[in-house]
């Protein structure tokens, strides 16, 4: 039960990790794709919740990784127009490069942490936006009328790369800052396990 | 890995619903995301209000550009054979049909169609009849395991077609024939050319755009002109080729014979390297995929036909069913998307595609619908498509032109929708002399959009915005017959326009804004103004409901 509260408590800081991120690109003019400095501006917002999971799995025991992701993407999932498979995966991703990370050396050191958050925000941002483009050739394939994101050129692939380098760059500064506090986020001591 | 090549899959599938169903309780975190309203709400760039006086203005603009666009099924220029019965039409999805080259149409009358009879649009012949639904034969009765399963939902319940539902195989068809005659040019003409037949169906493969193909032509010498319906008179013939029905289409357009160059290609589709053909195929002035809209089915009264249904007018789209939904925030944290989160969702009836309205004025399409809500793509996110028609801002009453499929571009710095329209040089032909028919000479005009039919869950008539659409622009690149004796511009001038009076809304609600023409590329950046907000209260399209549904 104790663990469930847990789990629960990852979903939970994982959507408000989103809804932050949201309200930040919020905060900035609507798109504008003759004009790619509007797209790098939104993702100036960082991805909190790569953070939230990067964390977690520095932090707790190895074997718990896969259910990490899998609870950030259950709350990530909420607020996002990607397929759930799709951000499921990419959360596995996540977790998986922060694992193998954290194989080197404690996620606490400054430059393992920097290194997961930027690799962990960017290529969840990439994954995404190869889910849409690939998806979107297949609706286009059969005719179907598209209903946004990547495809036909309407945002060049070298724009969608540089937004998430952006993003990781944000979200690893993020991360490099205020490591504790993702790190200490309440519930994630519900998870922890004995080491004897 | 699994999961990945899932994600890569189209969406809809058993997997998805399951995953779906399996997120369920975390839609209730949908709350969390209330704080991005706010944000959502500041960035509305509405100056209009959303009061009851503009929602009855803009209503009864939106009738008035249906009422137009029912006009568009009736021929302008072509006289309609005595003894012809025409049966009224509206494209319905295209999802009703997997092939490309079949469409389905809701009619007025089903009762007087049958399979075999052409079907027009305008002055353009699209292709015959090829099923009629409520005359085909039921499905067969279910195993038990596919009713059991259907019953778990793990199997979705079968759809069935409405009873004025028909398919049309368009002429695009691989076994689609249609006769022929090509009028030459006037040039042409004093060359001694004459008019000549040829058979007219499919598409030529390998061409950089649809063109039509053409088959035992009567004449070389006819290189380019107009072609028209011309079936041969063949007593008691039944076929496609020669039925008596079908000749009730003389005359209409089919399109405009070219002569392409098309690189040869050989065994198993090897390249021949520098081997062109040279091939004749004929230019639709339709786009088969989405520019289709209202049609005619043409046939002959028959003694056991019912009685003819009278042309009401047609159930206005603000009659169907709506669903009010209030915005819950920023719908995705992709940078290059441009999304809404709605509170309803799934359980209200809300699908996937669905539009979204504020006022009668289209905002967006709903692009995943759950439990616990729904994802709209708004009109600028980038990528979304959408079928439009355009009405002369001063003439809504008059027929409106199909513009097609047009893309989204984004944003503009002061809000603005910005849309690609890239037309084909027989559309954009057929754009002109729109414009001419409404005694218009300009390089622009300033033009209202709108929807039309042929969208899944999107009602006809909902307004999009206000652009000057560039129609006489030409590039200096362009190429083809009709380029000959036409101005060449660079880059667009002033529009010399008179100022259109409104019906009904005042100008700063709809600020009409000017296009980019791009030279070396044939795509027009519209820039739309008066677009839709999501701060008033928005409503979904659940359908047309069955008053309206009946009435097609």
């Amino acid at each position: 039960m104790k663990r469930a509260f847990g789990y629960a408590a990852v979903a939970v800081w994982g959507a408000l990790a989103q809804t932050l991120q949201l309200l930040l690109q919020g905060l900035f003019p609507a798109v504008d794709v003759a004009s790619p400095g509007t797209v790098l501006v939104r993702a100036l917002a960082p991805d909190f919740a790569t953070l939230v999971l990067v964390a977690a799995v520095g932090r707790l025991a190895r074997r718990d990784a896969l259910h990490l992701a899998l609870f950030v993407a259950l709350g990530r999932a909420s607020f996002t127009a990607a397929p759930p498979l799709g951000v499921a995966a990419g959360a596995l991703v996540v977790a998986v490069v922060a694992d193998g990370l954290r194989g080197f050396a404690e996620l606490d050191r400054p430059v393992l942490r920097f290194l997961a958050a930027a690799a962990g925000a960017a290529l969840f941002s990439l994954w995404i936006g190869f889910v849409e483009y690939v998806r979107f050739q297949e609706a286009s394939a059969v005719g179907v009328l598209a209903a946004g994101g990547l495809g036909l050129g309407a945002v060049d692939l070298s724009v969608a790369a540089g937004a998430a380098g952006v993003t990781a760059v944000t979200t690893a500064v993020i991360g490099l800052v205020l490591w504790r506090v993702f790190a200490g986020l309440p519930g994630l001591v519900l998870l922890e396990r004995r080491a004897f | 890995m699994a999961l990945g090549f899932l994600a890569l899959r189209p969406s809809g599938g058993l997997i998805e619903r399951v995953a779906e169903a399996a997120l369920l309780p975390a839609r209730a975190l949908g709350p969390l995301a209330l704080p991005t309203r706010v944000v959502e709400a500041a960035r509305a760039s509405d100056d209009r209000g959303s009061d009851a006086e503009r929602f009855a203005a803009e209503s009864a603009l939106a009738q008035r550009l249906e009422a137009a666009i029912l006009k568009s099924a009736w021929p302008e220029d072509v006289v309609l054979p005595r003894g012809a019965v025409a049966t009224l039409g509206e494209v319905d999805a295209r999802s009703g049909t997997r092939d490309r080259d079949m469409v389905r149409v809701r009619v007025l009358d089903p009762g007087r169609v049958r399979v075999g009879q052409g079907v027009v649009s305008g002055d353009v012949f699209l292709g015959r009849v090829a099923r009629v639904h409520f005359r085909a034969e039921p499905p067969r009765k279910p195993s038990r395991l596919t009713r059991a399963l259907r019953a778990l939902r793990v199997l979705p319940a079968p759809v069935l077609p409405p009873p004025d539902a028909i398919d049309v195989a368009l002429i695009t068809g691989a076994s689609e024939r249609i006769g022929a005659v090509v009028e030459p040019m006037p040039e042409d003409e004093a060359l001694g050319v004459r008019p000549s037949r040829l058979v007219v169906g499919g598409v030529v493969p390998g061409a950089p755009t649809v063109h039509l193909g053409t088959h035992v032509p009567e004449s070389r010498s006819a290189r380019r002109g107009a072609v028209r319906v011309s079936e041969p008179d063949v007593p008691g013939a039944t076929g496609a080729l020669g039925a008596d029905e079908l000749r009730l289409c003389d005359g209409f357009l089919i399109g405009r014979l070219q002569e392409l160059d098309i690189a040869r290609r050989g065994a198993l589709g090897t390249d021949e390297r520098g081997i062109v053909q040279e091939i004749l195929g004929v230019a639709p002035p339709v786009d088969f995929l989405s520019g289709l809209n209202q049609v005619l089915v043409l046939g002959r009264a028959r003694p056991g036909d019912p009685p003819s249904v009278p042309l009401r007018a047609s159930v206005p789209a603000q009659a169907g069913v709506w669903r009010s939904a209030s915005v819950l925030g920023v719908g995705d944290a992709c940078p290059w998307r441009d999304t809404l989160r709605i509170g309803a969702g799934a359980r209200s009836g809300v699908a996937r595609g669905a539009a979204v309205v504020d006022g009668a004025r289209l905002l967006g399409r709903v692009t995943r619908a759950d439990a616990a809500g729904a994802t709209v793509a708004r009109l600028s996110d980038p990528g979304t498509e959408i079928v439009l028609l355009a009405s002369h801002a001063a003439a809504p009453d008059a027929v409106p032109l199909v513009l097609g499929r047009l893309v989204a571009r984004g944003a503009g710095g002061g809000g603005e929708l910005l849309l690609e329209w890239s037309p084909t040089p027989v559309e954009l032909d057929r754009a002109r002399a729109w414009a001419a028919r409404l005694g218009h000479g300009g390089d622009f005009l300033d033009v209202r959009l709108f929807t039309g039919s042929g969208m899944r869950l999107v009602p006809r008539g909902l307004l999009v915005g206000r652009t000057r659409l560039p129609v006489h622009v030409r590039r200096t690149e362009e190429q083809g017959p009709g380029a000959e004796g036409e101005p060449a511009l660079d880059a667009p001038s002033e529009p010399a326009l008179d100022a259109p009076s409104e019906p009904a809304l005042d100008a700063a609600s709809e600020p009409t804004l000017d296009a980019d023409v791009q030279p070396g590329f044939d795509v027009r950046l519209l820039r739309v103004g008066g677009t839709a907000s999501a701060r008033g209260a928005l409503r979904v399209w659940l359908g047309p409901g069955k008053a309206a549904g009946a009435d097609a």
